[in-house]
């Protein structure tokens, strides 16, 4: 047996002990969970203002179902999707904290791993609820619900988490050389929310906009997941886009290990 | 009266002092007010570009409702959340004790103690925005507009601390509630755009239930010489009323506190 793969089974093994320790964590703050439903609740304006201007008649495709079908599933998506360790690397970059994590025979992105996947497990089904409620509730809205298509969407879904979690993986680890790396953060997700159709479906924005924007990783943070569940695009277009955003979400990931590599060395030569 | 002036204007100076001290960039404050302004300018652009009017809105007009908006965030961000998370932290640790023993009222010390001065970046993008729709557009408010404007800003502006106020003296029953601010900059949200924006019911919610139409549609409205007089004084009432409730819930949340240590 390799050195690497011996490694791996050592880490897969660790996996089931360092979630379950994480979704103790994640019980323990429940209270804050309450604040998510608000923030969740956030594309409902953006909602109510397209409904009403849809009863002009449909634009770009969108009737006043369609923008409910969408605004409904992006609330559910960001949950997915979106996530928020910036400023915890920065503190534990900062107060030192890190070393303990170094210490360690695990790397310190398995506990933010760890982290994330547990806090989704509270965070999905609180949304969850209410977005099949008013999915229910509204009518004429359409979904495409074939096995192949959800698969699909559990794909796309799996890759702007996993486009997030690079993401902000490789903002956090600026902290070891610049002090806001929480504005930084702060600076991504605003862009990523516009840019990847969290405010906006990427349809209503103008033509040449629309295919720079489906060249980019943002859109798998909410538009291509939402589009492949409500229908708005064909299977292989929508197999093409995950597999573009997929191939972004490797080199992302490259740049966050080189950033972490070169941190790690000079947060040990500061003598933390 | 005069004493608590005297006192509002030491506590400015006193948070001024600590905000010198611990100078958070407001460099990279006004870039995040300017990112927030950028999608929110954006998201009008895009509605303009498929439709020509708005609820009888045009697009300069609906970006006064946006100034507006980003003052209304700005006041809160500055003047009121401080406050809001100083007394939930004050309950945590029990030190709200020494907000009580001092001898002036405790609600004016304890909701206008702080300020955090840097985030006066949302303020000057909202004004700037204000200053330039109402150029674009060639108005020219008058004396009138301009003094209805203030008293209907300033009514929103107790709206706010009263509805933030409120939830904050929660926290007395409830001890950790951190982020309860939330609740109101969530609400705040649907102020981005005019109320006629909206279609009903959402319209009549926001106009006449939480009423954040009179927050940033109703003064835009006065500038912009398109008001619904009515409004105004409902908006106010309904700011005064919810002031009493704030002083009540205080009342009662200090008559309930037993000290964390005690």
């Amino acid at each position: 047996m390799g050195y690497h793969t011996r490694d791996m089974l050592r880490t897969l093994k660790i996996y089931p002990a360092l979630l379950r320790a994480y979704w103790q964590r994640a019980l323990v703050y429940r209270a804050t969970y309450l604040v998510v439903l608000v923030n969740a609740s956030f594309p409902l304006v953006m909602m109510a203002i397209w409904i009403g201007l849809a009863q002009g008649g449909a634009i770009q495709g969108y009737g006043a179902a369609g923008f409910a079908a969408y605004y409904l599933a992006a609330i559910l998506v960001r949950r997915i999707t979106g996530c928020g360790i910036v400023r915890d690397i920065e503190l534990l970059v900062r107060n030192g904290d890190l070393s303990v994590y170094l210490l360690r025979p695990l790397d310190v992105v398995h506990f933010y791993i760890a982290r994330i996947l547990t806090a989704r497990l509270i965070t999905i089904p609180i949304v969850a609820a209410p977005v099949l409620i008013g999915m229910l509730i509204t009518p004429g809205i359409q979904l495409n619900l074939t096995p192949y298509n959800l698969a699909l969407f559990a794909l796309a879904c799996a890759v702007g988490l996993a486009f997030e979690f690079t993401a902000q993986y490789a903002i956090g680890g600026l902290s070891f050389w610049m002090t806001q790396a929480h504005g930084a953060s702060a600076a991504f997700t605003l862009a990523e929310s516009f840019l990847g159709g969290y405010i906006v479906p990427l349809a209503l924005f103008p033509a040449t906009l629309q295919i720079v924007l489906q060249a980019l990783p943002f859109q798998s943070s909410v538009a291509l997941p939402v589009e492949i569940l409500i229908g708005r695009v064909t299977p292989d277009a929508a197999a093409a886009r995950i597999l573009l955003c997929a191939a972004w979400v490797f080199a992302i990931a490259l740049g966050a290990r080189l950033i972490w590599r070169a941190g790690v060395r000079s947060f040990s030569a500061v003598g933390a | 009266m005069k004493r608590y002036l005297r006192l509002l204007a030491l506590f400015f100076k006193n948070s001024l002092q600590v905000d010198m001290e611990y100078r958070v960039n407001f460099a990279g404050l006004l870039f995040m007010s300017l990112m927030d302004a950028t999608w929110s300018v954006g998201g009008a652009v895009l509605f303009y570009s498929h439709r020509s009017s708005i609820g009888g809105w045009s697009f300069n007009e609906t970006l006064v409702v946006i100034g507006l908006y980003f003052l209304a965030y700005g006041f809160v961000d500055m003047a009121v959340r401080p406050n809001i998370d100083d007394i939930v932290e004050h309950i945590r640790t029990g030190t709200m004790d020494f907000v009580l023993v001092k001898p002036v009222d405790s609600q004016v010390h304890a909701t206008l103690r702080r300020y955090r001065f840097q985030k006066v970046a949302s303020l000057l993008v909202g004004a700037a925005i204000i200053v330039y729709a109402l150029a674009q557009l060639r108005a020219a408010p008058g004396a009138g507009q301009i003094a209805l404007f203030i008293v209907l800003c300033a009514g929103g502006a107790v709206l706010l601390y009263s509805a933030m106020t409120i939830l904050g003296t929660l926290s007395f029953w409830l001890v950790d509630i951190s982020n309860i601010d939330e609740f109101i900059v969530g609400f705040l949200e649907a102020g981005r755009y005019p109320s006629d924006a909206f279609p009903e019911p959402v319209r009549g919610f926001i106009t006449f239930v939480v009423p954040i139409a009179f927050i940033t549609t109703v003064p835009a409205e006065v500038v912009l010489g398109k008001l619904t007089p009515q409004f105004v004084l409902y908006g106010w009432v309904f700011a005064a009323l919810l002031l009493l409730g704030s002083v009540a819930m205080w009342r009662a949340a200090v008559r309930h506190y037993n000290s964390a240590s005690s």
